[in-house]
């Protein structure tokens, strides 16, 4: 019961911090708020007892990725921006994305039904066996992937005479 | 709760397919794709918690992975922009050769 409060007070958070990225007009905010979206989907993360996700969400987003963002955003400056023109296509697509999502919900729950049982645990050692034993080929080309996008950052992040 | 979570999950891919249709900051375009991919995070998630497997947790690993990857290769094709144009309006985004 605990669980689902923590659980539901973290969602409302996440939808709200997810708002405030898009609205904010400086870019540093909205970096803040992505932070604290990664935190509480963190959160839910732990409250749906997959502990090693929400640990490995800690680390890489907040840890990371906000970090990288962050520095880039007060290392270069955030690039001005007025509010967006709102012109037909900014309109019509959200509209389309709004209709085919909830669409997609009302088919999801129309067709299956959801029974609240043992929710079980994915620690690390099972999702480390899971890994290892069934998706070991995905791991390599993950490490090859990140490999080749250090190249990449590198080449794109040097300057031109050098 | 399985079923807050997908709803969850749908709300935030929908805020994150907005903002990346609506802004124009290149930056806020990366951010809004990482709001996409945390919104499908927990969609996975809540279904691999319903089939009572943690099949979905493997995948959300791969995915935080690539994720990551994918903000150092944008962060940097940013620099790049903000080296070159000095602006980081994506409308403006052009050639990237240049």
């Amino acid at each position: 019961m605990v669980e689902k409060i923590i659980f539901f007070i973290a969602g409302i958070v996440a939808v709200i911090s997810s708002i405030m990225v898009v609205l904010n007009r400086k870019v540093v905010y909205s970096a803040y708020s992505l932070l604290l979206l990664m935190i509480s989907q963190s959160i839910m993360f732990f409250s749906l007892r997959s502990t090693y996700l929400g640990v490995v969400q800690l680390l890489v987003y907040a840890g990371g990725v906000i970090v990288l963002f962050v520095l880039v955003i007060s290392l270069m400056g955030s690039g001005e921006e007025g509010f967006p023109s709102f012109r037909w296509w900014n309109i019509i697509t959200p509209i389309l994305l709004i209709v085919f999502l909830i669409s997609l919900i009302y088919s999801i729950f129309d067709t299956l039904k959801f029974e609240e049982g043992r929710i079980i645990q994915a620690s690390a050692d099972r999702l480390g066996y899971g890994v290892v034993l069934r998706n070991a080929l995905a791991f390599e080309a993950v490490t090859l992937l990140l490999i080749s996008a250090l190249v990449g950052a590198i080449v794109f992040g040097r300057k031109k005479d050098d | 709760m399985i079923e807050g979570g997908i709803i969850i999950g749908v709300i935030l891919f929908l805020i994150g397919g907005i903002g990346f249709f609506v802004r124009k900051n290149f930056i806020i375009l990366l951010m809004c794709i990482e709001i996409m991919l945390a919104g499908a995070n927990l969609v996975m998630v809540s279904f691999s918690k319903s089939l009572m497997s943690f099949e979905g947790d493997i995948t959300v690993l791969f995915v935080i992975a690539v994720a990551a990857a994918e903000v150092g290769v944008g962060l940097a094709i940013a620099v790049h922009m903000r080296r070159s144009r000095d602006s980081l309006d994506a409308d403006k985004m052009r050639r990237l050769g240049e």
